[in-house]
């Protein structure tokens, strides 16, 4: 039974957020591990500060997030989808023996992976040359082969696996987690987004908006490098002197005190008290968290990083891919260790020429083979590097794309959408790896049984209930509706889990 | 799913024991009055007809005998034995499964009627009526109560017996009127959206005049600012955007008349009908008339899927939902607007709460089924217009016939050709024609074909099974919803009427005068704006999702007192905020604090934080930069790159010193997917979705844009200079400044401390701090 949540937009502060804010939660919590010099220390105990639900509703197995996002429509036939017989029939005129509804013109012959394909693990796992270092992990993974969109268009099919919602206007799944379980270190955002270093993915920064949840929970882009990582963290030079900050901040508090004074009662004029003194903080944490200098070789070398020069081709290169997905990698392992909630990264940009992203309509070897490569180092390194420090098995990462694409060529080299099917796969908190779920038909065209589809719902439902949350009771009413992260569908996946 | 009443099995045996569901004649009215009315709220859409949910029927007194699945539910004359008691109460109550929980008065009833029998008349059979909902029921013109206050200044207007009334039964009291300087804030921010001008401030309080306040509201709402102030709020609700959204986000560089049409209507005080008629039909209503087309820039006003139309076409799946998904959101964006209907919901499944069914929600797609949303040309000047029209008409008269009956080259008269060159060279001499995205009919090429081939003949309109495209089900006309007596839902149009007869259909559905939901919907939102909160704080939706109105007499009066004066919505602002509630101070009080923490009762006024716009506005106007020139193009807070695919909005690169960006915050290029950062930190609308109340968040990111935008930094240094070519000392340029800002001096004890801090960081840094106070941002 969904129980509503008051919608927190309508009123200026709920009795929990006042309490936590009036109390001294914005400002005393969590800058401890900073001056304690413990950068780990909200990680390890459990904290959870401003969140909607008073207790999880049931044990979570994870508690924190890593979302890999590949814009443009990762084909999971050169990926984790090993389909012998693409490889049996490759060059042939494809007949499934249905109607196929391209989304584009340019129907091509049966075409099979450019690669070849190799068993890894225990489990024996099958995966593409593209992604063989995650061969190292496939013991911790558990893949879906069965996912469904309802599109082939980028924008809806993005804002679907980004949000449960095919159409602008909808929280992003990590805005849900920050809203549901607040922050663990309030000297970082909740919710944090690495875009890619090309741009911005189909739809932008809507993916990872708050849509009608509170705004504090939205997506904070953080740009590693960058003379300002987080919009505005510090001003311009010559104004942002270290005794000109501390001096305002204190200033600026006794006039707000003073003006306070005579408006008693009112917790929100407190709470913008509180901000400053927490942005302050925050110019401290972000830059450290964001800092590699400290990590040592045998780390960098692991994500790729240990050689990195920062000029590149114009085209997709192996090497652009590796040094940018991994470095994201790294800072999002620094972020989860520090108490970010949700770490959102994304490989591939918008559609622009030369191709940027997945979606490789032209040419699948020239495209997929760099990207995937990039990818698939990066987040091995992320999953052993989690592991070897403990923290894989409370920390949920899941990987996916807006659909497919498709078990024909287009154009001779290159593959058009396939919203029918297409692959997800989880590793760590909660998960039993080494699973395969729900196979694909044999031409990766579609579900093997077509009545039991997966959904996005069905994966958001699953990333929920291992962090402790019933997707059914985790609603907003907004605009009449209850709304939910996984809308009026879903089902928890149990066979995926350990 | 699990039923939601589980009968443990120990009460199973008791079924109803005690006493039977009596049929005593006393009972029957207690019954009748207190009982059956909690049952028909919050129990009977679900626990009704053949299949009920949980098995239980509520409707009779057999239903309530048989129980929940043959469990009974009540054990007459023991209230701790029943399971109906057990469901509804406790912290969060299993029942009602969606609705509000039951009151604790209610409860009681229950509790009682339960104690005393659980008697329930077998004659009396409960139904629900769907139209029987506060916001459907007709429009009454309420009494207004009669003053319980000699005392002028606290009962002004109208409005004022009303809310003293509601304070009265909460044993509440109204707080006292606001001081001067805080009055002219709250106006000057209320009705334009900006602060008055220090000198303004201090004529004000200085004023003798008893009529000083009416006359500073009526020079105000004079002000051409109102308009901008007034049509922001505007795009908000109809959640008006500058690019398309979705994937690529395209701009669209002609949305911006639609936003100039609202400023003057606002502005020209537009009576509320004929301002909707316009915006849903003014192209045919008012051919010819510049107003009449830039309005229907209201239809375009949401994000459209560029892709989804202009690279699929009709044919395909994906196009089909594309289009699908874009009238829906001119149904949503249209009955939320003007109804606070959440009609959207009908989509899929009937409405689970609100007596829309989907084949209601369909016929609303219908009205839109012609259109698209494009570029329009049109003449801004009627007279050439109506010209070019009759110029082209001409010619299509004179068009030579194709080919000759005997298959020869046709031969034109002299004199025609003649004419016809003339009349192309006249056309050709008329003034450039504007363009306007709106919704229009629409004719293209390649995948994005429009309906203009067609004559603009609607595309069919089916009842779709699920919301899905795979499913259509039966054929539907155009219509609008069964709400208003003898009014009928579907729109009887003669054959041969085309799409612009339903949107007209639509539009005069909407205004007429019997509408139980537009006049409400116009009064609450006015409402809100000026005070925070609305009478219905869900201004949106009025349904049974919605909240409900705190003064439902004052909320019919106010609509009435709309719907049948001028239509003036200046006339409703005036009338609102002379109101003594309105003057009240925003000063807390700890015992009101305790009966009403959340001030439904108006015991004081509330203090708002200015939105996004405002604070833009404000630091342009303290630093001397605020540029009043008013109406054009948009200003771009961002440089475009790589325009050719997929623009990338650029705000970084831009300068925050370009003085085309000093123009008043409603005029800036509202990119959808990539809001400006600065305006997001301060809780701007998102275009992408319908805002009838913005977020007002307090967080360290909306710090630190205060604090370290290059903005804020720039015109702290331009605040700097401004005083300092006012006043050759720092004590004085301190006070300017303070002045300049806060709309006062300082005391003695801040003047000496911010000297002090700018004697260290110089004088701009203490500007860029001012702009950071609480008092900078809020208005009592």
């Amino acid at each position: 039974m969904p129980d509503a949540l008051p919608n927190t937009n309508r009123l200026p502060l709920d009795r929990r957020r006042f309490l936590w804010e009036v109390g001294g939660g914005l400002g005393g919590i969590a800058l401890a591990h900073l001056l304690n010099g413990d950068g780990l220390l909200a990680a390890r105990t459990e904290r959870r500060a401003g969140g909607a639900l008073e207790r999880l509703h049931h044990p979570a197995k994870a508690k924190r997030v890593v979302q890999l996002f590949m814009a443009g429509g990762a084909s999971h036939l050169d990926t984790f989808d090993y389909k012998p017989l693409l490889h049996k029939r490759d060059g042939e005129k494809w007949d499934p023996g249905e109607h196929i509804e391209l989304f584009q013109d340019g129907f091509g012959a049966t075409f099979c992976s450019p690669w070849r394909w190799q068993q890894h693990g225990d489990c024996g796992k099958p995966l593409n040359e593209s992604v063989a270092p995650l061969g190292a992990c496939v013991d911790e993974m558990a893949f879906i082969h069965s996912l469904v969109g309802k599109t082939g268009v980028h924008s809806q099919g993005t804002y679907l696996q980004a949000t449960g919602f095919d159409r602008p206007g909808f929280p992003g799944a990590g805005a849900w987690v920050s809203f549901a379980l607040g922050s663990a270190n309030e000297n970082l955002p909740t919710f944090v987004v690495l875009p890619d270093h090309r741009g911005f993915g189909s739809n932008g920064p809507k993916n990872w908006s708050a849509g009608f949840l509170p705004a504090e929970h939205q997506g904070t882009i953080l740009r590693p490098g960058a003379a300002n990582p987080i919009a505005d963290l510090h001003a311009p030079a010559g104004h942002d002197g270290s005794a000109l900050r501390k001096r305002s901040i204190q200033l600026l508090s006794e006039l707000n005190r003073e003006h306070l004074a005579s408006r008693a009662g009112d917790s929100r004029l407190e709470a913008r008290i509180r901000s400053y003194e927490l942005a302050a903080r925050m110019q401290l944490s972000a830059p450290e968290a964001l800092d590699l200098s400290g990590e040592p070789q045998h780390v960098l070398k692991m994500y790729g990083l240990d050689h990195v020069t920062d000029s590149f081709p114009s085209e997709i290169n192996e090497r652009e891919e590796t040094v940018h997905f991994g470095r994201k990698c790294l800072i999002a392992r620094r972020l989860l260790e520090r108490g970010v909630r949700f770490v959102q990264i994304w490989s591939g940009c918008d559609n622009g020429f030369p191709r940027r992203n997945w979606d490789s309509h032209e040419d699948i070897a020239r495209d997929h083979r760099p990207m995937a490569l990039g990818m698939a180092r990066g987040a091995a390194a992320l999953i052993l590097d989690l592991k070897q420090r403990g923290l894989l098995d409370d920390t949920l990462i899941h990987w996916t794309t807006e659909f497919g694409r498709m078990p024909c060529a287009q154009g001779g080299r290159g593959r058009d959408h396939n919203p029918f099917v297409f692959t997800n796969w989880l590793a760590g908190g909660g998960i039993r790896g080494g699973t395969t779920f729900g196979p694909s038909d044999e031409w990766g065209y579609k579900p093997a049984d077509r009545d039991h589809p997966t959904t996005c719902h069905d994966v958001h439902a699953t990333i929920l209930h291992l962090l402790g949350i019933d997707h059914e009771r985790l609603t907003v009413l907004h605009n009449g509706i209850n709304r939910r992260l996984t809308d009026v569908e879903g089902t928890v996946l149990h066979k995926l889990f350990a | 799913m699990r039923s939601p009443l589980i009968v443990p099995a120990l009460v199973l045996a008791a079924v109803l024991t005690a006493t039977q569901p009596g049929s005593a004649i006393g009972p029957s009215a207690e019954f009748n009055d207190r009982v059956a009315p909690i049952f028909r709220q919050h129990c009977v859409r679900c626990h009704q007809g053949a299949k009920p949910k949980g098995g239980l029927d509520l409707t009779s007194s057999k239903g309530l005998a048989a129980g929940a699945e043959g469990s009974a539910i009540v054990v007459a004359g023991k209230p701790q034995q029943s399971r109906l008691l057990e469901v509804v109460s406790g912290e969060k109550p299993e029942m009602p499964k969606n609705g509000k929980p039951l009151s604790v008065p209610e409860i009681q009833v229950l509790r009682d009627w339960i104690a005393d029998g659980a008697k329930w008349p077998a004659s009396v059979v409960i139904k629900e009526d769907p139209l029987d909902w506060w916001s459907l029921r007709p429009l009454v013109k309420p009494r207004v109560p009669s003053s319980h206050y000699s005392n002028r200044s606290q009962s002004r207007t109208p409005i004022d017996a009303f809310v003293l009334d509601g304070l009265r039964t909460a044993g509440l009291n109204a707080s006292p009127e606001a001081d001067r300087r805080t009055l002219i804030r709250r106006l000057s921010y209320d009705l334009l959206g900006v602060p008055p001008d220090i000198e303004e401030v201090e004529a004000f309080v200085a004023d003798n005049d008893p009529l000083a306040y009416e006359k500073l509201v009526d020079r105000l709402l004079a002000s051409p600012h109102y308009g901008e102030r007034w049509a922001r709020h505007w795009l908000d609700i109809v959640h008006y955007g500058e690019t398309h959204g979705y994937d690529k986000d395209k701009p669209r560089p002609h949305a911006w008349p639609y936003r100039d049409y609202l400023i003057r209507a606002f502005n020209e005080d537009r009576p509320y009908s004929q301002f909707v008629e316009e915006q849903l039909a003014g192209d045919a209503l008012e051919a010819d008339s510049r107003d009449g087309i830039e309005a229907t820039g209201f239809l375009a006003a949401g994000p459209w899927d560029f892709i989804g139309h202009a690279e699929v076409p009709e044919t395909k799946i994906d196009g089909q939902i594309a289009r699908n998904l874009d009238r829906d959101d001119m149904v949503t964006t249209t009955l939320n607007t003007f109804c606070s209907l959440t009609a959207q919901c009908a989509r899929c499944h009937n409405h689970k709460f609100d007596p829309v069914a989907q084949e209601h929600y369909y016929s609303l797609q219908a009205v839109f089924a012609g259109i698209d949303r494009a570029d329009r040309a049109y003449d801004a000047d009627p007279a050439v217009a109506r010209r070019r029209r009759d110029l082209e008409a001409r010619l299509r008269e004179l068009e030579p016939q194709q080919t000759h009956r005997d298959g020869g080259p046709s031969v034109v008269p002299a004199g025609v050709v003649a004419e016809r060159s003339a009349i192309v060279a006249a056309l050709a001499a008329l003034p450039r024609q504007s363009l306007v995205y709106c919704g229009t009919v629409y004719s293209g090429s390649g995948a994005f074909r429009g309906t203009g081939a067609d004559g603009g003949r609607p595309r069919t309109i089916h009842v779709l099974e699920r919301g899905d495209v795979h499913r259509p089900g039966k054929l539907v006309g155009p219509g609008a919803l069964p709400f208003i007596k003898d009014v009928p839902w579907q729109f009887q149009l003669p054959t041969g009427a085309g799409e612009q007869e339903r949107r007209i259909a639509l539009a005069k559905w909407i205004v007429e005068p019997h509408n139980p939901l537009t006049w409400r919907s116009i009064a609450n939102r006015v409402w809100l704006y000026h005070f925070g909160h609305g009478i219905v704080d869900s201004p949106s939706d009025f349904g049974r999702m919605g909240q409900q109105p705190t003064h439902p007499e004052l909320l019919d009066w106010l609509a009435i007192n709309l719907r049948d004066g001028s239509q003036s919505l200046k006339r409703l602002h005036r009338l609102i905020v002379t109101s003594a509630a309105y003057r009240q101070a925003s000063t807390s009080d700890p015992r009101a604090e305790q009966i009403d923490a959340g001030n439904a009762r108006l015991w004081r006024m509330n203090r708002t934080r200015l939105d996004a716009e405002s604070i833009r506005d404000s630091v342009l106007a303290s630093s001397g930069r605020l540029d009043r020139r008013m109406f054009g193009p948009s200003f771009q807070t961002f440089l475009v790159e790589k325009p050719e695919h997929s623009p990338h909005y650029e705000y970084d690169k831009a300068d925050p010193d370009d003085r085309r960006t000093h123009r008043r915050g409603v005029y800036r290029f509202l990119v959808r997917s990539q809001p400006d950062p600065f305006e997001q930190a301060l809780d701007c609308a998102d275009p992408s979705q319908i805002v009838d109340k913005r977020d007002e968040s307090i967080t360290a990111l909306q710090a630190l844009a205060l604090l370290n935008d290059r903005f804020m930094i720039r015109m702290a240094e331009h605040l700097a200079e401004r005083v300092r070519a006012r006043r050759p000392d720092l004590d004085g340029q301190i006070a300017e400044a303070v002045r300049a800002t806060l709309q006062r001096l300082p005391t003695a004890s801040e003047s000496r401390r911010l000297a002090s801090f700018a004697r260290e960081f110089g004088l701009s840094e203490t500007c860029r701090l001012l702009f950071n106070l609480n008092e900078f941002v809020y208005v009592d």
